[in-house]
C-alpha cells in the first residue's frame, strides 16, 4: 500500500459554491460601498472648507440621479453591515460577560441605541429646517 | 514585558483589527443616519436643503468642537474598518497583495486620516 | 410495488490507480431509517467493498464520520436518507484536507494543530517552570489532591469543551482552503478553553500560537464553522475572543511597557 494523498485546489471561485460563502462575500463587499461613501463625506468636508460656493457643488452632487442610486445602494448595504455586526458583536466579548448578559440582551441593546441614535441625527438636523 | 504581550506585539494585527472594529461600530451606528439625510432625504427633497446649508454645517463641523468631533467620528473609522475588509477581501479573492499593496491601503488611510483632521482645525 | 430506490454520489479516489478523484454512482435500497453511513455499509457489503470511509460510533461523539453531503460538512452518522430522498445524495471527503482514499482524508496536520495549542491543564508549578520570572498564584487543591470548580467556573469554557475533533469546521472554513498553516477553528477554540479553565496558569504559552497571524488572525469571521458545527462549540466565537483579548494586550504592550518585568 503506498500513500499518495490527492490535494484539491482551492478552486478560484470558491465563494460562489455555497449560500453561507455568498452570503459572506456580500456581507463583506458592504465595505466597498462604505468605503466610497466615506470618501465622498470627506470630499464634502473638504469642500466645506472651501467655502459656500464648493460646498453647493458638493451638494449638487448629491443629488446627481447616479448618486442617488448609489446612496440607496449604500444604505442597502450598510443595513447589512449593521444587522451582521451587530449579530457578531456579543460572540466577540469575554466569555465572563457573556455569562452574565444574554446574547440576545446584548443585541437588543445595540438595535436599541442605533434606533435612537438614527432618530437622534435625523431629528437634530431636521430642527434646523424650522 | 510579559510573554503574552511581547508575542501579541511582533505583528500590528491587532491594531488593525481593533481599529476595523471601531469602524464597524460607526458605520453601524452612524452611517444609516449620515445616508439617509445626506445621500436620500435632502437631495430628494424630503428634508429641506437648509437643514445643510453652508453657514449651519460650516459652523457646527468646523467651528465647534463637538461638531469636529463628530465629522471625525463619522468619516476615519469607517475608513479605517472598510479598508480593512478590502485588504482582507483581495486575499479572499486569492489577490496575493504584497507588503507594499499592505501600505498603500492602510497608508491612504492614515493620510486620509491626518487630513480629516488638518480639514476641521 | 417496485421498491423504493436513493442514488448516492460519491467522490472515489483510489491512490493506487486514479491520479485524480472522480465520482461514482450508487443506486440502493431506500430505507427511512437508514443514516448516509448506513448507506456506506449496504455499498461495502453489497456493490463495492473498496469503498473507503471512516466510522465508529455511528451516534455522534467519536467525530470519525465526517463528510461533505450536498455541499455542507456534516457527520455521515447524523445523516439520513429521509432528509433528501427522492434527491441524489453527493458524498465529498471533507475539504480543505488532502484525500488519502475515497472519503478518507489525512489528518496529521489537524492532529499538529490541535497538539500545538497544549490543549492540557498547564498548573501553577509547570507555569512558572516556563517561565520563572512570572508570579503565578497557585490553585488551592482540595484534601485529596484535586481542584474543586465551581459551576459558574466550569460554564465558563464548557460550550468550548465540546469539540468530538470531527473537522467539519476545518472543511467548512474557506480561510482554511486559502491558508492551510492557518490553526484553524477547532484547535483554537480547545486553546480557548483551557485559558478559561480556572485550574489553567498557561495562557501565556499558548499566546505564541493563537496570537500568531496564522493563528486567531487569519479568521475574517465567516462564521460557517459555527454553524456546521455538530456540538455548538461556536468555534468562531472563541477566535474572535482571543482577538479582542489579543487587541487589548497589544494596546497594554504600550500603555504599560513595563508590567511584568522583571
Ligand atoms: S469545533 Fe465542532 S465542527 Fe470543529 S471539530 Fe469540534 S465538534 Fe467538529
Ligand atoms: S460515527 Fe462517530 S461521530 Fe459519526
Amino acid at each position: 500500500m503506498s500513500r499518495r494523498p490527492y490535494v484539491r485546489p482551492m478552486p478560484a471561485n470558491w465563494f460562489m459554491s455555497k449560500p453561507a460563502y455568498r452570503f459572506y462575500m456580500v456581507r463583506e463587499a458592504s465595505c466597498v460601498f462604505n468605503l466610497v461613501y466615506g470618501l465622498n463625506l470627506f470630499a464634502g468636508l473638504w469642500q466645506l472648507t472651501n467655502g459656500a460656493e464648493a460646498w453647493a457643488g458638493w451638494l449638487a452632487l448629491q443629488a446627481h440621479p447616479l448618486m442617488i442610486v448609489f446612496a440607496l445602494a449604500t444604505l442597502a448595504m450598510t443595513l447589512l453591515h449593521t444587522v451582521t455586526f451587530v449579530e457578531m458583536a456579543p460572540r466577540v466579548m469575554p466569555q465572563q460577560i457573556r455569562k452574565m448578559i444574554p446574547d440576545n440582551t446584548v443585541k437588543a441593546a445595540m438595535f436599541g441605541g442605533i434606533a435612537v441614535v438614527t432618530a437622534a441625527i435625523i431629528g437634530f438636523t431636521a430642527m434646523g429646517a424650522m | 514585558m510579559s510573554m503574552t504581550q511581547a508575542k501579541s506585539a511582533r505583528h500590528i494585527e491587532p491594531l488593525l483589527w481593533s481599529l476595523f472594529g471601531a469602524g464597524g461600530m460607526a458605520i453601524a451606528f452612524l452611517m444609516p443616519a449620515v445616508i439617509l439625510i445626506v445621500g436620500l432625504l435632502v437631495p430628494m427633497g424630503i428634508l429641506p436643503a437648509e437643514v445643510l446649508s453652508y453657514e449651519r454645517l460650516s459652523a457646527f463641523f468646523l467651528e465647534s468642537w463637538f461638531g469636529r468631533l463628530c465629522a471625525f467620528v463619522i468619516i476615519v473609522p469607517a475608513l479605517w474598518g472598510s479598508i480593512h475588509r478590502v485588504y482582507h477581501g483581495m486575499h479572499d479573492l486569492q489577490i496575493h497583495a504584497g507588503t507594499g499593496i499592505k501600505v498603500f491601503c492602510y497608508g491612504s488611510v492614515l493620510v486620509l486620516t491626518i487630513a480629516t483632521v488638518a480639514l476641521v482645525l | 410495488m417496485t421498491e423504493q430506490t436513493i442514488k448516492l454520489e460519491i467522490l472515489r479516489y483510489n491512490p493506487e490507480a486514479d491520479n485524480e478523484p472522480s465520482f461514482g454512482t450508487f443506486e440502493i435500497p431506500y430505507n427511512e431509517a437508514w443514516s448516509l453511513l448506513d448507506a456506506l455499509e449496504y455499498i461495502k457489503d453489497e456493490l463495492d467493498s473498496s469503498l473507503t470511509y471512516r466510522w465508529s460510533c455511528r451516534m455522534a461523539v467519536c467525530g470519525s464520520c465526517g463528510m461533505v453531503v450536498n455541499g455542507r460538512p456534516q457527520l455521515g452518522c447524523e445523516t439520513f436518507l429521509r432528509d433528501h430522498y427522492p434527491n441524489t445524495i453527493k458524498v465529498e471527503p471533507l475539504a480543505n484536507f488532502p484525500i488519502e482514499k475515497d472519503l478518507i482524508v489525512d489528518a496529521t496536520g489537524f492532529i499538529e494543530k490541535l497538539e500545538s495549542v497544549k490543549p492540557y491543564i498547564i498548573d501553577a508549578v509547570d507555569a512558572m517552570k516556563a517561565n520563572p520570572a512570572k508570579k503565578v498564584k497557585e490553585t488551592p487543591k482540595n484534601e485529596i489532591g484535586t481542584y474543586n470548580q465551581k459551576p459558574a467556573e466550569l460554564g465558563l469554557f464548557k460550550q468550548f469543551s465540546m469539540c468530538i475533533n470531527c473537522m467539519l469546521c476545518y472543511s467548512a472554513c474557506p480561510q482554511m482552503g486559502l491558508n492551510p498553516m492557518f490553526t484553524g477553528p477547532a484547535a483554537l477554540a480547545l486553546g480557548h478553553r483551557y485559558n478559561l479553565d480556572s485550574r489553567d496558569h498557561g495562557s501565556d504559552e499558548r499566546t505564541e500560537v493563537i496570537q500568531d497571524k496564522n493563528g486567531v488572525w487569519s479568521c475574517t469571521f465567516v462564521g460557517y464553522c459555527s454553524e456546521v458545527c455538530p456540538k455548538n462549540v461556536d468555534p468562531a466565537a472563541a477566535i474572535n475572543q482571543n482577538k479582542a483579548q489579543g487587541a487589548q494586550d497589544w494596546a497594554l504592550s504600550f500603555l504599560m511597557p513595563r508590567k511584568g518585568e522583571k
